[in-house]
């Protein structure tokens, strides 16, 4: 066997330029799904990353009815503590309550509709966003501290700043209207603006007080260290808590997971795509050399080459050709990764970036499941279409070939 | 001419690498043909679902009015100004509405919400929603205080038709506006932004609450489609001009109106070319090897035609003919391949596999149904045929510095 692998190696750089092209045709073919495939993961993963930072978390705990009716009235009482007591075989970062309830936000001048949240602002630090997303005035202190922290967006809305009183009325716990005033004392960034419209935050208790709620919350979140443990987290939160609502993050963000789906099965189209695009350029060159070296083929078998062995070493030949491009492709591809992974600025397309909530930078991702499938479709592609090749040279007659007359 | 005929030989002696190279370009064709076509398609589904829903092709508003909706920002006697726009032809639909925000509430809940002043003679021409009506009637003049609101914000509010909302909000003069609607009608508009924040009430009481005077925030105009919508702009600004009205007004198309829409087609446009780039640059590559083989193999006799005294141009000439004529025969082919695809499914229709949640999510119907269009022949034949063109150079440019006694013994 070694031999034929000489014979094959030796084989293809006995024209090198035809050689270079179509190893430069896999291996550009291989690099653009790579690189294209990390790319448009990028765009989903990070995604599923911002709306697990959106407040959302790895897992979330309510009470039934509340996700389809998001009011005072539906909360619950389980502290924090406990349920990281409860998940102690799991690694938990962070676990957090929160209050949280649609109200309407008043300044002086315009009135909007906004989503109320409670916090501690410590365990928000390493659970969601808002842990470090003051970027004017200060964070609050703690779950007492009497401010409100809004979105930069809805400063503008409201055509407020720092330091002025707004008020929000909502509903309390007992479904009455209640108002209360505020004094803006922090404003936050988020990736988009849709974020910053939407939330509110203020301390948890001063939320608890205001909405006559005493120690009642509205969600626990929770994050783990293993995004891969949800599940594992959640069948054991439902033990613990029966009578809980208890959701991961994919089924709260259906969206997300769909979208992930849908790239599931373009990604695997488009690599077929470009894999028979390369190939046409692959049987061709197999096809020339075989047909250029059809004198040698008879010679080869004149001297007692069976066919069979002819066809492996085609085969081992085409093989060569596939695996050097698929490792240069596969090495541009990676080297690509490195070059864009501050991320791609998809700033010119803001708007867009709303619309379809995604952040405005893009940071390409490597999944290791796209470049195997990329990878094991050339390998098998390429293979069957130099089938055809390979058996035609083992196919040829001595007497007619060494003669030069052709088949 | 002997030229032609010559190239038309030679591409034909060695018919299984010209159908192989057909096969390449022909293939890129189709498939770019294919998602070229879906593209474009589900483009005009998604702006004609978003533009009917509520904005229109067009909006008049007071200048500033799309980013900084005050209330103050008026359009004051709106009728006249809609009346001389009616007169334009090649307008389908024309309403005006007045806009406003407030807080309504239920007996148990209350929501922010946007409140529209509708004309229910003319809202119909301008939005869909008047016909996607689920539940009780859409709004007329003989009831007042009547309200129609989304889906999302009923089951919200926990409310039904024939049940009170009460409404509360800021009037054009800053006074407090407090009223008491009937829901007479719930919409799904199947946006589900659209149907979770709207309440419609017609423009005769928005007009008494919000004291309007007869002013309003938009005057919407719907046309054939997008592209005549565009031809609309200027005489609709000539006739504001003429009126010299005190307020300055602003004409905004769907694009300015949704722009989130506008540019996520260009994304869309910008990733798709990202990827039939690379597919060209791929089948260029197979292109540029089976002409680089073709001459190689071809040195001796190019060297013999040399000798005989032909020019290297001539020889050039051939290769470009032969390399034009196999580039031409894989257009044809891919776009009748790409046509018949196309037509397939513009008759059964597309769908992506799990791809229901993400289009519903983004106002797209399930199912598109492709067309072959001027458009999806021309780009994926011009890009594929140019870059095509390209990578014969080389090989071309070997031809032309050809030395005769080398290529006589094979060497190129």
């Amino acid at each position: 066997m070694p031999i034929i692998l000489k014979l094959a190696f030796r084989n293809i750089w006995r024209n090198p330029k035809r050689s270079l092209i179509t190893i430069g045709a896999i291996s550009i073919g291989v690099w653009s799904a790579v690189t294209l495939s990390s790319i448009a993961r990028g765009l989903s993963y990070g995604m599923a990353d911002d709306a697990i930072n959106n407040l959302v978390g790895h897992v979330q705990i309510h009470a039934p009815k509340y996700l389809d009716d998001p009011a005072a009235e539906f909360n619950f009482n389980i502290s924090s503590s406990i349920v990281r007591d409860r998940l102690s075989s799991l690694k938990v970062r962070a676990v957090a309550e929160r209050v949280r309830v649609p109200a309407v936000l008043l300044s002086e001048r315009e009135s909007v509709g906004v989503n109320l949240v409670g916090i501690d602002p410590q365990t928000e630090k390493s659970l969601s966003f808002i842990g470090d997303g003051v970027s004017e005035g200060l964070e609050l202190m703690d779950q007492k501290d009497p401010g409100i922290i809004i979105g930069k967006r809805l400063k503008e809305i409201l055509k407020t700043k720092l330091g002025n009183r707004v008020v929000l009325v909502t509903q309390d716990s007992n479904n009455s209207i209640v108002d209360r005033g505020f004094r803006i004392v922090g404003v936050f960034d988020a990736k988009l603006e849709s974020t910053e419209k939407a939330f509110v935050f203020v301390g948890r208790e001063v939320a608890q007080s205001f909405l006559n709620l005493e120690d009642g919350i509205s969600e626990i979140s929770l994050k783990l260290e293993d995004a891969e443990m949800v599940d594992a987290a959640i069948a054991t939160l439902k033990m613990e808590f029966p009578e809980m609502e208890i959701d991961s993050w994919y089924v709260l963000e259906p969206l997300v997971i769909a979208l992930r789906k849908v790239q599931d099965g373009f990604l695997i189209i488009w690599f077929f795509i470009v894999i028979v695009s390369v190939s046409f350029g692959v049987v061709n060159t197999q096809l020339m050399s075989t047909f250029e070296r059809m004198r040698e083929f008879g010679v080869m078998m004149a001297l007692g080459l069976k066919p069979k062995r002819l066809l492996s070493m085609v085969t081992v030949e085409s093989l060569m050709l596939l695996v050097i491009g698929l490792s240069m492709g596969n090495l541009m591809g990676a080297m690509n990764f490195f070059i864009l992974s501050d991320g791609i600025d998809l700033s010119t397309f803001a708007a867009a970036s709303e619309q379809l909530g995604f952040g405005k930078i893009v940071i390409p991702r490597f999944i290791a499941r796209d470049w195997i499938q990329c990878s094991v479709l050339l390998v098998v592609i390429g293979l069957i279409s130099t089938l055809y090749p390979a058996w035609k040279g083992s196919r040829y007659d001595p007497v007619t070939s060494i003669s030069g007359r052709g088949v | 001419m002997i030229l032609p005929q010559l190239g038309w030989r030679n591409i034909w002696r060695n018919p299984k690498r010209t159908i192989l190279t057909v096969g390449a370009i022909g293939f890129s064709i189709m498939v770019l043909e294919f998602f070229f076509s879906l593209q474009l398609k589900t483009y005009d589904a998604a702006i004609s679902a978003s533009v009917g829903i509520l904005h229109g092709h067009i909006q008049i508003q007071g200048e500033g009015y799309n980013d900084n909706p005050e209330i103050r920002n008026v359009i004051t006697s709106a009728n006249n100004l809609k009346a001389q726009i009616r007169e334009l032809s090649s307008i389908e639909g024309l309403s005006m509405r007045g806009v406003g925000f407030g807080l309504v509430s239920s007996e148990t809940r209350s929501y922010g919400v946007q409140i529209l002043g509708v004309e229910p003679e003319s809202e119909g021409e301008v939005s869909n929603i008047p016909g996607l009506i689920k539940d009780g009637v859409y709004l007329d003049n003989n009831q007042y205080l009547g309200a129609v609101i989304g889906s999302v914000l009923a089951k919200n509010l926990k409310i039904g038709t024939g049940q009170p909302l009460t409404l509360m909000s800021q009037g054009l003069d800053g006074s407090l506006v407090a009223t008491v609607l009937t829901v007479i009608g719930i919409f799904e508009s199947g946006s589900t932004e659209i149907d979770r924040s709207t309440v419609e009430i017609s423009y005769r009481d928005f007009d008494e609450l919000f004291e309007m005077n007869g002013g309003a925030h938009a005057i919407v105009v719907r046309s054939k489609d997008a592209d005549t919508a565009q031809e609309l702009l200027t005489p609709i600004s000539q006739i504001i001009l003429s009126q010299q009205r005190e307020e300055k007004l602003a004409v905004l198309d769907w694009q300015k109106l949704l722009p989130g829409l506008k540019q996520s087609i260009d994304l869309d446009m910008s990733a798709g070319w990202l990827f039939y780039t690379s597919l060209i640059v791929i089948v260029s590559f197979s292109i540029l090897n089976t002409f680089l083989m073709s001459v190689l193999e071809r040195g001796h006799e190019f060297g013999v035609i040399l000798s005989l005294g032909l020019k290297p141009k001539f020889m050039a000439g051939l290769l470009f003919l032969e390399a034009l004529f196999l580039i031409l025969i894989g257009i044809l082919i891919g776009n009748l391949f790409g046509a018949l695809i196309v037509e397939y499914f513009g008759s059964v229709g597309f769908s992506a596999p799990g791809a229901e949640e993400v289009l519903k999510k983004w106002n797209l119907p399930s199912r598109i149904f492709p067309e072959v269009s001027l458009k999806s022949f021309f780009w994926p034949s011009f890009t594929v045929g140019v870059s095509a063109i390209f990578s014969t150079l080389y090989p071309m440019f070997k031809v032309l510095r050809l030395d005769p006694l080398k290529a006589l013994k094979g060497e190129v």
